[in-house]
């Protein structure tokens, strides 16, 4: 039961984290790699924020989704500015640089030691200290950030973000400033994934930084290919998919030492399906 | 709006340059573009003219020169700068947007959709969905206009060359242009689009007043629509003026079709 729940709030996390990255690779066709990062400042921020200056759950989630976002504007405004296959290398760069700085800035962040200790969150006098309750909370975010992306996806702005994905030259000669739409799309999908690394940090209560490497950034890209690229459904299904089919294989009496490789090799058979047979990703119904 | 009425022109390009590597594209080319008017470029592959489009349309900055909107200069502007001013073009190559049903091609170029900005999309829904309902209107009609009200919930990539080709002069009054810069609109296309594209960029000069200049190679077309012909050649005007006198003159006549 109680791992079962320690599921669902691992899926709602990976629900808001592969939505929000699909704005930016699967709706606007832009080539990111940072999504773990902004993942990642989320938690720092948050567990930062409460650890030492005892900020709430709600304001150290706002602090994140602000410097989210601003981070956001800083590596997507340079590059977009040039031309949009620019945004692999900044991203790539900021992602190297967030490790480092949660690895090597140890006064904050204490390095490879991690962060433990995080407060359990409490909204309005709300303690949420109980699995069903941590549950609640994430549903709740879960589906105030889907709410909000699916919103986004279906506004005239989502409208030009596909403009731009099929036709970036034709989208400018209709008098869409391109570069604004692909900054703020940036902006927006940092800032929701800032959300999901509170949620994070303050569910596990420890955070170290290696969990928010570049592989965790391919992880958020294979299940959003794995649901298909552009599909806001199945960004949701493929999260749920991807999350609970390797916890399956703890129920298949295998041994860790398996268990663990076996993972990689179940996402890796997934996706090469998929490019094979479901180019269009595993759940096509939006 | 004035000041073009005033020198009689809305659009204006003055002795425009622009080299690729060692090839001069564009070589002084002035022209005007006369209101309500249908302007044919035409010349030999290679002449320059969708050059022209695209230093008009800031595509591309030329090395001299300048061009005028309605009186204001507006060389060097961002191509969506440019476009919100009222200048529309469309593509030798269409460029339609393949994954969006006919109606969100024509919605999305839309001008001034306030839910276009990102915090006003989230923060006043309301209002953008009623736009939206005024948005979804205005496309139908633009739909009607081109005779493709049937395919408005189809993909744009599911559509036949001819009819994207008219789905892109929509987009292009979709998004509110007088100025209508179209880079061959005809090519290829059957026998019975042809005539109703023919029919609707009359309409469209005669009786919405739009300013029409395109690139055709037909010359039944041209000689069937056009008011004014500017010939280009090697990056130069080697001719403006009446369809009659252009035709009239031999010389053109042989470089352009071996006669």
């Amino acid at each position: 039961m109680e791992y079962g729940l320690h599921v669902l709030i691992i899926i709602g996390i990976y629900m808001i984290l592969a939505s929000s990255f699909n704005l930016v690779v699967g709706c606007t066709g832009l080539f990111s790699i940072a999504h773990a990062a902004f993942y990642g400042i989320g938690a720092y921020t948050a567990a930062i924020l409460s650890l030492r200056y005892g900020w709430s759950f709600l304001g150290g989630t706002a602090a994140g989704v602000i410097l989210a976002a601003l981070i956001g504007a800083l590596i997507a405004l340079p590059s977009l500015r040039v031309g949009g296959d620019y945004l692999v290398i900044s991203s790539f760069a900021l992602m190297m640089l967030t490790y480092s700085i949660f690895l090597n800035w140890t006064s904050p962040t204490r390095g490879p030691m991690g962060l433990p200790g995080i407060p359990q969150p409490s909204i309005l006098g709300w303690k949420v200290d109980s699995l069903p309750e941590y549950v609640l909370l994430v549903s709740i975010f879960v589906a105030v950030c889907l709410i909000l992306v699916w919103h986004v996806t279906r506004s005239p702005f989502g409208r030009v973000l596909r403009a731009i994905r099929e036709n970036e030259v034709a989208a400018s000669a209709l008098g869409k400033n391109v570069v604004y739409f692909k900054v703020a799309v940036v902006m927006f999908a940092g800032a929701i994934a800032a959300v999901a690394g509170s949620l994070y940090a303050h569910y596990i209560t420890f955070i170290n930084p290696d969990s928010f490497t570049l592989l965790e950034s391919i992880f958020i890209f294979c299940i959003v290919i794995v649901g298909g690229l552009g599909n806001f459904g199945g960004s949701i299904a493929a999260a749920a998919l991807l999350i609970a089919l390797p916890e399956g294989l703890r129920f298949l009496n295998v041994p860790d030492s398996v268990a663990g490789p076996s993972r990689h090799l179940l996402y890796g058979a997934l996706l090469v399906f998929c490019m094979r047979f479901r180019p269009q990703g595993l759940f096509k119904w939006s | 709006m004035v000041l073009g009425r005033k020198t009689n022109c809305v659009l204006r390009v003055d002795r425009l340059r622009k080299t690729f590597g060692g090839v001069q594209a564009l070589d002084d080319v002035t022209f005007e573009l006369a209101p309500a008017a249908i302007t044919a470029l035409v010349g030999p592959n290679g002449a320059g003219k969708t050059t022209v489009f695209n230093v008009i349309t800031n595509f591309l900055r030329p090395d001299g020169g300048q061009v005028y909107l309605n009186g204001a200069n507006i060389t060097g502007f961002s191509p969506h700068a440019a476009a919100a001013l009222g200048l529309g073009r469309t593509f030798q190559d269409v460029r339609i947007f393949a994954q969006m049903t006919a109606l969100e091609n024509l919605m999305v170029a839309a001008p001034r959709q306030s839910g276009e900005d990102l915090f006003v999309a989230l923060s006043l829904p309301w209002r953008v969905y009623r736009q939206e309902r005024e948005l979804r209107a205005q496309a139908v009609r633009w739909l009607e206009f081109i005779r493709l009200t049937e395919l408005a919930d189809e993909m744009a990539e599911n559509l036949s060359y001819g009819q994207q080709k008219l789905l892109s002069i929509a987009r292009v009054l979709s998004l509110g242009a007088n100025v209508l810069l179209l880079d061959e609109p005809m090519s290829g296309l059957d026998p019975q689009i042809l005539t109703r594209s023919v029919d609707l960029l009359r309409d469209l000069s005669r009786e919405q007043g739009k300013t029409i200049c395109l690139i055709e190679h037909n010359i039944d077309i041209v000689k069937e629509l056009a008011d004014r012909i500017v010939f280009l050649d090697h990056g130069r005007v080697l001719a403006d003026g009446a369809p009659d006198a252009i035709f009239a003159d031999k010389q053109l006549s042989s470089l352009y079709f071996g006669t």
